[in-house]
């Protein structure tokens, strides 16, 4: 080895630190197994919609809108997220690698953020481009192109909130359980499908706020027993769902970066 | 305790190794629901290569631990360069660590797993690679960099983990249990290079349970056990203890019964006993016992298949020095 007087220049900043584990986080989750196997089974609903296509009369923009609003919103999404997010710190807890991490000179929020925002971008990716694909093979039979143009990108930053938002979720509670899977199915069985279920309960769950911001019929109503309680469903602006999203985001965000800070985890 | 504390007037601080102290730990403590891992440790590190050894279980892991800023101790504190370590990004900057555990990033090749921590250590990707390759050298791997980690000989994955803690070239290292499952010649070359690395005047801490090995690295040496410090200094004071206590010796060979019989006949040889292993050897003396055993093999044409040692003489010196 050379001498340490010959040591090229060093640059310990937060940036610096953050771009390089991110360039190599997106690299590793790009070419990994999982993201080959989530993108074939994000995929499906094109190969259904291609069937319809094919062999049956359907209107594209329809068809499009109700495989996003009951296939990609309420599963796709949050399963792209249990993948990408829950796995943020776990895949390093559980590998025994965290050591390698936490032992270099940067702080464990910003190592916490650069591997949680590849799993953003990934994940956001798995999901949108199998959903853009879907869109093409519905503008084949749609008569509507600029409504269906305009929906798509309406839906599009719907979706990509929903992946930003599952996955800090699901990186909080890995940070918090050091485990993701288990504690990721608990809270989408508790708050995004029996809460969302629930009046007013449902206000506590993404899946409520992610349909608000998707424009998604607001009038149709999540969970029957809805009906039971209130003359109408409840309806909140565009904006507020929007706003109460990024407040989730940074919520959880905050709070997971936290946990990782101080807490020990014994690999 | 805060760790800017200083020590109590009337507190000892073990030091062991050159120069100023390095490290310096203070009335740590740290333990895992009611079992105590590390128990109120005071030591000072200097520079040179400084073993800490003591059985399985003894707190050597865990004691490394607290002075990597792995975990944080419930009392006490550890510094470095007069820094605290716990959650010190800047002090992560002068350390390198080779853990104990066999994990890696498997599918990355082993040029691409040092190159990417040594960017985390603030190298562009050029200086960083640059780096890497020279780390990769010093561990003797250049020819395998660019395979697979999950493609590696346990030998070959304890190397590339020492690669990964020296690239960035820090000057505090540690190293635990380095030689777990290396061969005799990655062996050889390990030891040598933690010796020169020693020698100028890299502050390393090498944690084992294996005397033979601590003492073919350093002479400097902190005895731990049950989470405590029972003795530090010279390694050659440890070495007497041990000589004291019946020394046990694993053999197993073609004809363990034949060799049975010739070794009985030494003064030094305490008790022979037959069991999975092969022959337990009893001995005071096992450096003229150690010898003495290929000699025999040779002289009545046995197989020797292995000779080894378990950790409880060590534990004999741990239970006479805690009395």
């Amino acid at each position: 080895m050379a001498s340490d007087a010959n040591m090229p220049a060093r640059n310990i900043s937060t940036g610096a630190i953050f771009t390089s584990l991110l360039g190599v986080q997106l690299k590793q989750l790009l070419r990994s197994r999982k993201t080959i196997a989530l993108l074939v089974v994000q995929l499906l609903p094109v190969i259904a919609a291609l069937v319809y296509v094919i062999f049956k009369d359907v209107d594209g923009l329809t068809m499009f809108r109700n495989i996003v609003e009951d296939v990609t919103f309420p599963f796709l999404i949050p399963l792209a997220a249990l993948f990408y997010g829950g796995p943020t710190l776990v895949d390093e807890i559980e590998g025994r690698t965290l050591t390698y991490l936490t032992l270099r000179p940067v702080a464990k929020p910003v190592l916490y953020a650069g591997k949680l925002v590849a799993g953003w971008i990934v994940g956001g990716l798995v999901v949108i481009v199998p959903m853009f694909v879907l869109f093409l093979v519905s503008l084949a039979t749609s008569n509507d192109l600029a409504a269906t143009i305009g929906s798509m990108g309406q839906l599009s930053l719907a979706a990509g909130l929903g992946v930003i938002t599952y996955c800090s979720i699901f990186a909080l509670l890995g940070a918090l359980f050091a485990t993701s899977l288990i504690s990721g199915i608990i809270y989408f069985v508790m708050f995004e499908m029996v809460f969302a279920a629930l009046p007013v309960l449902e206000l506590l769950s993404v899946r409520y706020h992610l349909r608000t911001v998707a424009g998604f019929n607001t009038g149709d109503r999540l969970g029957f027993l809805d009906k039971l309680i209130l003359d109408q469903p409840l309806i909140i602006p565009l904006w507020a769902g929007l706003l109460i999203l990024i407040a989730a985001v940074i919520g959880a965000v905050s709070a997971g970066a936290l946990t990782f800070k101080n807490k020990e985890y014994r690999v | 305790m805060n760790p800017s504390n200083p020590p109590a007037p009337t507190e000892h601080v073990p030091k062991v190794g050159s120069g100023e102290a390095v490290i310096a730990a203070r009335r740590v403590s740290l333990w895992y629901g009611s079992v105590i891992g590390v128990n109120n440790i005071s030591l000072d590190i200097g520079q040179g290569v400084i073993g800490l050894l003591g059985p399985n279980g003894a707190g050597k892991s865990t004691l490394l631990k607290c002075l990597t800023g792995q975990l944080n101790p419930r009392t006490g504190g550890v510094r470095i360069h007069g820094k605290p370590v716990w959650n010190n990004a800047e002090v992560f900057a002068q350390i390198g660590l080779v853990p104990e555990q066999d994990a890696f990033y498997e599918e990355m090749t082993g040029r691409e797993f040092v190159t990417y921590l040594t960017q985390l250590q603030g190298f562009s990707k050029k200086d960083a690679q640059q780096l890497a390759d020279e780390a990769i050298e010093t561990v003797d791997l250049t020819d395998k960099r660019d395979k697979a980690i999950r493609e590696y000989s346990k030998g070959m994955r304890q190397r590339i983990k020492i690669a990964q803690a020296l690239a960035h070239r820090p000057s505090v290292l540690f190293l635990d249990e380095p030689l777990a499952g290396t061969d005799p010649v990655g062996r050889r070359h390990i030891i040598n290079m933690i010796r020169e690395l020693g020698e100028q005047g890299k502050t390393i801490v090498v944690s084992s349970h294996v005397l033979n090995e601590v003492e073919s690295m350093t002479t400097d040496i902190v005895l731990i056990n049950r989470g405590r410090i029972v003795a530090d200094g010279n390694v050659y004071r440890i070495r007497e203890m041990i000589d004291e206590h019946p020394h046990t010796i694993f053999v197993d060979a073609s004809d363990v019964r034949l060799l049975a019989s010739l070794l009985a006949a030494f003064e030094d040889v305490v008790s022979l006993d037959f069991g999975e292993r092969g022959l337990q050897i009893s001995t005071t003396n096992p450096d003229a016992c150690y010898a003495r055993i290929p000699e025999l093999v040779l002289e009545h044409g046995l197989t020797l298949r292995g000779m080894t040692s378990p950790d409880n003489n060590l534990m004999a010196v741990f239970k006479y020095l805690v009395g």
